[in-house]
């Protein structure tokens, strides 16, 4: 209790006052550009955002980096050929394809559908996590149960039912993924959200009796990015694995177009004789993955209005 | 401070974990220390129970488990022979409608149980009577119903000993029906017994225990006129295939009733084990859904056939190390080891055999063209479709993935698509699918059912009817000569063939791990006793 | 409190209607059909005389709203119905395969916590040292390589190759401490990496916030101990969004961790979901979302209490 009661009394610093009381203009972009200063000066960051370029380069331009094509260059003459071997640098697949090839050409799929779930059920979930949280009352019972409600329901159901409904196109496999993706942070941000409501600074602002969207945006929003952005790095490689869950269920597009998750549950069963099956996107989703918590980690503290002092 | 106490909290952590690996350690040595005399044979499988009701079972694994339980009249061997168990012998009459069978004056039903106490009870012709009718009546969805119903007109004790049964119509497959049913007490019925619960058969091993999703427990029947030669059979559910190859490298269990392809190099180089073949191949096949519109002309579908070249496929997908047939390339859909499936250079002179050039030229006749993509194009509609495959099963769709890719390469637009089972399955029925690939209908009356236009025999129904093979079938099916049958049989393959309503792929031989310390376990099939006159499955 | 309880109690009333109708008419629209995929097998068809009996046993003859309301009515009563496949009550199916899934979610959940709270807390106090790399790099790890993969190379690594612990199967514990933990330690463990995976990384951030905070400086400045800063003030309010993710990961773990179960072969309620959504199996579908979402509610309301008392500051009642 004294704990609280010390904390009650502590001079609010957190965005400071004058930035944030009166001055409309200035805060604004100082506050994007101390963002951006903060996260290019960690090097760590950095690096991270260049691990994911090189990715998305290598995906985007596949065609210049391999000779071959990820589905018609199918040799049943050379099957399960080990890395290092002549003309296939990371070796053949159980169909003979060339596995460098299919990894580039797998990642335009699986690097775009991780990030795209994020993106979608981050927004989707902080929003109404936002709301839910900030208004409380009947509302944020009703979004929560809504939530409760999709967090329990059945994923295979929902997973299979979508397809009898939408058929299966790429859409349909994110759409999927990010309804499933989006009451975890919905449930995240709420929980922080009604920590910060209740700091000094908001009550402040209420007082002061600043408009709803502008204290969830300037007040509450940027003590949670934090959380929400590790929960979206993790969420990335989540959805690159969800995804091949998908196919599996018979949601995936093609069974032939290669796709990191795919392949690596293709590879289960040669786990003992042919581990590299495995492996090779393993490595390659956590590379990925490695980059994201990275650049999560520069954007956490960036967003930080602390760290960034 | 901070310091010393986080590291001495990674400590516990380490700690723990030690702790948990130490006392883990002694207690893995293989179970049975305690009475080494005991022979218990322990079999892996990856098939879930679904119900232990002798009449409801449609899966394998309850198969497995209750063939060891109840009697059948008579068992069928993978040379599709019969062999005499709760029925002694049996004839037909002149007439080839009416069967007599006699049963065995020996077999009691299961003791120790609270349904027959230690009273000793025979099995009677009024028992096997009262399962056949039980299972003919509808109301008791007995899976086996469609079977019976349709053949049988009357079942007559004519005494304690022999049944009669006499069919409305010659039906050369009735042996194989009464091979199918087990017989289970009628006082189970009557007295509301739930056989489900507790099993009480009449067959050399007695139920023991089920443990949901984990085993189940068989003891050795002491009353049996053989003594069985094992104290304890268990069935160890492992739903992972890959696991079960492993519990059996490891000695855990004797038996993994399915290795997979992926894991034949890493069996078939222990000493301790021995790869069994199921000896029946099982059929896999792509099909054409006929009724739809690119598919309604034989020689488009005989163009698409030329175009895969499935020699090469069968081999990619089924070569390994250790030079076991996993697999052979098939033709007609019937396999090798059933009558008329020795017919292969009949049935292969009237497959479309690989030629894509051929091909190319006959669609190219039909007034498909190839358009900027190099796909082939009529009147504004390209030739593309899905090839739908089940995920159950990670080889049809490897398979279903090269037959694309190669349609592909020829300017056909195909797409390998996984569809959930449960869908899949609903499809097929309905007849919503362009092309599709199917598995199973490796039984006695399986190539029966494939050909013949009844949609009712065949659930996967492509459209295809032809009343010249329909009728070969059913002159076939009346046939008591077996030699004569095959030869009917094999007629109407050549023209299912050459109308290429599907292309066979390749007749797969599943591959049983069996511990070398298990004795006289021959031929490994489900639908197999593991106790009878003639063998008695054991172990060392 | 207590007032607050019995309301978001009665609050999972209407959710538990919503959910199952929810279910209901998503199984109503998914393509699969029950009597075939039960009664038939890939060989056999059945007969449209087997399917009528069948479809007016289970009710299947009736129109949908028809049906619903039959289900609803004898769910109230406290009667889930019967299996199709299997002809046993849904309740009792489910409560079987109960125990099994709580040892390995406790299991799990013991050994996650055991890994994640001494590292994710370390790497938050020495941020970019080695230790927030360690933190860093089992997250990645744990993330990005599926949950076959973990068991299967357990199996592979401490069963074949060492030969310490056995491949599959499960004990209860009245067969002894040793048998059961040998046989829950290789499930539990493969599970727990993953949860692992997310805790480390969410109580490295959190009390990366909450260290930042001005009661957590001010509390430094008043001069108390590090270690009751620590303790005291700066964990205890980390542990909120610890919390909420704990009560998700317990939420889907109660649904059954399939792949781990399949892999291990251990006999919870996640295999019987999947067999009986491929067999359409519709009483237990619902039966088992109604139970799940039953439970998952009231893992959140405790989630939701703990939250007050970790931080008073959270009212839960807005209105009283």
């Amino acid at each position: 209790m004294n704990q609280e009661e010390g904390m009650n009394l502590t001079p609010k610093t957190g965005p400071s006052p004058s930035d944030e009381i009166g001055i409309e203009s200035l805060p604004v972009t100082s506050y994007w550009a101390d963002i951006v200063r903060a996260f290019t000066k960690n090097k760590i960051a950095v690096l991270g955002l260049c691990i994911l370029t090189v990715i998305v380069f290598l995906c985007v331009a596949a065609p210049w980096f391999t000779p071959y094509d990820p589905v018609m260059d199918m040799d049943l003459s050379k099957t399960l050929l080990p890395p290092g071997s002549e003309g296939h640098p990371l070796g053949t697949d159980h169909l003979g394809r060339d596995i460098w090839c299919r990894l580039l050409y797998g990642g335009r799929t699986s690097v775009l559908t991780g990030l795209s779930v994020a993106l979608l059920s981050g927004f989707v979930g902080v929003t109404i996590g936002l709301i839910s949280g900030y208004f409380g009352g009947t509302l944020d019972s009703l979004l929560m149960r809504f939530t409760d409600i999709m967090l329990s329901f059945p994923f295979m159901v929902l997973a299979i039912a979508i397809v009898a409904v939408l058929g299966s196109k790429q859409q349909n496999i994110v759409l999927a993924l990010a309804i499933v993706g989006w009451p975890g942070f919905a449930r995240l941000t709420r929980g922080q959200v009604l920590a910060i409501k209740s700091t000094e600074y908001v009550e402040a602002a209420m007082v002061a009796g600043f408009s709803h969207f502008r204290i969830i945006f300037s007040h509450i929003l940027p003590n949670c990015m934090g959380l929400i952005i590790i929960q979206a790095t993790l969420a990335v490689g989540g959805a690159i694995l969800s995804a091949a869950g998908l196919a599996y269920l018979g949601l995936g597009v093609d069974a032939a177009s290669p796709e990191w998750g795919m392949m690596l549950s293709q590879g289960k069963g040669y786990l003992r004789t042919a581990t590299y099956l495995t492996t090779i996107p393993g490595i390659a989703i956590s590379l990925t993955v490695l980059a994201m918590n990275w650049i999560g980690d520069g954007l956490r503290d960036a967003f930080d209005p602390k760290m960034r002092k | 401070m901070r310091k010393s106490k986080l590291i001495s909290l990674l400590a516990l952590v380490l700690a723990v974990f030690t702790f948990l690996s130490a006392c883990s350690k002694p207690a893995t040595d293989p179970q049975g220390n305690g009475e080494p005399v005991e022979k218990v044979l322990t079999i892996g499988t990856y098939m879930n129970i679904t119900t232990l009701l002798p009449w409801k079972s449609t899966t394998d694994g309850d198969y497995y488990v209750l063939n060891q339980i109840y009697h059948k009249l008579i068992e069928m061997d993978n040379n599709s022979v019969f062999h005499p168990i709760l029925a002694e012998e049996w004839s037909c009459a002149e007439d080839g409608k009416t069967w007599t069978f006699k049963l065995r004056d020996n077999i009691y039903w299961h003791t120790g149980n609270d349904l027959f106490g230690d009273e000793k009870v025979q099995v009677t012709a009024e028992d096997v009577k009262y399962c056949l009718e039980f299972n003919m009546n509808p109301d008791n969805g007995a899976s086996r119903y469609s079977d019976l119903v349709g053949t049988i007109d009357q079942i007559n004790v004519i005494d304690p000993l022999t049944l009669q049964v006499v069919t409305k119509d010659i039906d050369v497959l009735l042996e194989y029906k009464m091979s199918q049913i087990l017989i289970f007490p009628k006082k189970a019925i009557d007295t509301g017994w739930d056989l489900n619960a507790y099993p009480v058969g009449s067959n050399a091993y007695k139920f023991l225990k089920h443990e949901i999703d984990t085993e189940v427990v068989l003891v050795k029947n002491e009353d049996y006129y053989i003594e069985p030669g094992l104290d304890k059979v268990v069935f160890k559910i492992i739903p992972d295939a890959n696991v079960c190859a492993i519990a059996l490298q490891n000695q855990e269990i004797d038996i993994a009733v399915t290795i997979s392809t992926e894991d034949i190099a890493n069996i078939a180089g222990l000493d301790y084990v021995d790869l069994r073949s199921s000896g029946i191949g099982s059929t896999r096949w792509i099909g054409f859904n006929v009724t739809h519109e690119l598919f309604q002309d034989v020689d488009v579908r005989r163009a698409l056939t030329m175009m895969i070249d499935m020699d090469s496929a069968v081999e990619a997908l089924f070569k390994n190390d250790a030079g076991i047939t996993l697999a052979v390339r098939g033709y007609a859909p019937i396999p090798l080891e059933r009558p008329a499936g020795d017919q292969v250079e009949r049935y292969k002179a009237q497959y479309p055999g690989y030629n894509p050039e051929e091909g190319k030229r006959i669609l190219e006749s039909k007034g498909w063209k190839l358009n900027s993509n190099g796909i082939y194009e009529k009147n504004g509609k390209t030739f593309s479709f899905n090839i739908q495959v089940g995920n159950n099963d990670p080889l049809r769709e490897n398979l279903a993935v090269i037959v694309a890719t190669q349609l592909k390469a020829n300017g056909i637009d195909a797409t390998a698509q996984t569809v959930e089972w449960g869908k899949h399955l609903t499809d097929l029925t309905t007849g919503n699918f362009d092309m599709y690939i199917v598995g199973g209908y490796s039984s006695l009356d399986g190539p029966m059912k494939i050909m013949h236009t009844d949609p009712l025999s065949f659930s996967p129904n492509p459209g295809y009817s032809n009343p010249q093979v329909d009728a070969l079938l059913e002159q076939a099916w009346r046939t008591v000569d077996g030699d004569e049958r095959a030869e009917l049989l094999a007629q109407a393959a050549e023209i299912f063939v050459h109308d290429a309503v599907f292309i066979t792929a390749y007749f797969q031989y599943f591959q049983t791990g069996v511990n070398v310390r298990v004795t006289d376990f021959d031929q490994p099939s489900v639908y197999l006793n593991l106790c009878a006159p003639w063998r008695n499955v054991s172990v060392k | 409190m207590w007032t607050y309880v019995i309301r978001r109690t009665l609050q999972a009333i209407p959710t538990l209607l919503v959910i199952s109708f929810l279910v209901f008419s998503l199984l109503y629209i998914t393509p699969g059909d029950p009597v075939e995929l039960i009664l038939g097998t890939e060989d056999r068809k059945i007969t449209p005389e087997q399917r009528a009996i069948v479809e007016a046993e289970w009710g299947l003859d009736k129109p949908f709203f028809e049906r619903y309301v039959n289900f609803l009515a004898r769910a109230i009563r406290g009667d889930l119905g019967t299996s199709y496949a299997t002809g046993q009550d849904v309740f009792d199916s489910v409560m079987q395969r109960m125990p099994a899934t709580l040892k390995l979610m406790a299991a799990s959940m013991v050994l996650s916590l055991l890994i994640s709270l001494p590292l994710g807390i370390l790497a938050a106090i020495k941020h970019n040292s080695i230790w927030d790399s360690i933190a860093t790099a089992l997250a990645t790890v744990g993330i990005s390589l599926p949950r076959f993969w973990f068991g299967l190379v357990l199996i592979i690594t401490f069963s074949l190759k060492l030969g310490w612990l056995p491949s599959m199967g499960s004990a209860n514990l009245d067969q002894g401490l040793g048998p059961f933990l040998k046989f829950l330690i290789l499930p539990a463990a493969s599970l727990a990496l993953s949860m692992a995976a997310v805790q480390t990384r969410m109580i490295r951030s959190s009390m990366l916030d909450v260290l930042g905070q001005d009661y957590v400086r001010y509390a430094r400045s008043k001069g108390l101990k590090e270690r009751a800063v620590l303790y005291g003030h700066a964990l205890k309010n980390a542990m909120i969004p610890v919390i909420t993710t704990i009560g998700g990961e317990i939420g889907g773990l109660l649904g059954g961790a399939v792949v781990t179960e399949q892999i291990f072969s251990w006999p919870g309620v996640g295999r019987l979901t999947v067999n009986s959504i491929t067999k359409r199996d519709y009483p237990m579908i619902q039966g088992i979302t109604l139970l799940l979402c039953f439970s998952y509610l009231m893992i959140n309301l405790i989630v939701d209490i703990l939250y007050g008392f970790i931080d008073p500051r959270i009212r839960l009642s807005k209105k009283d």
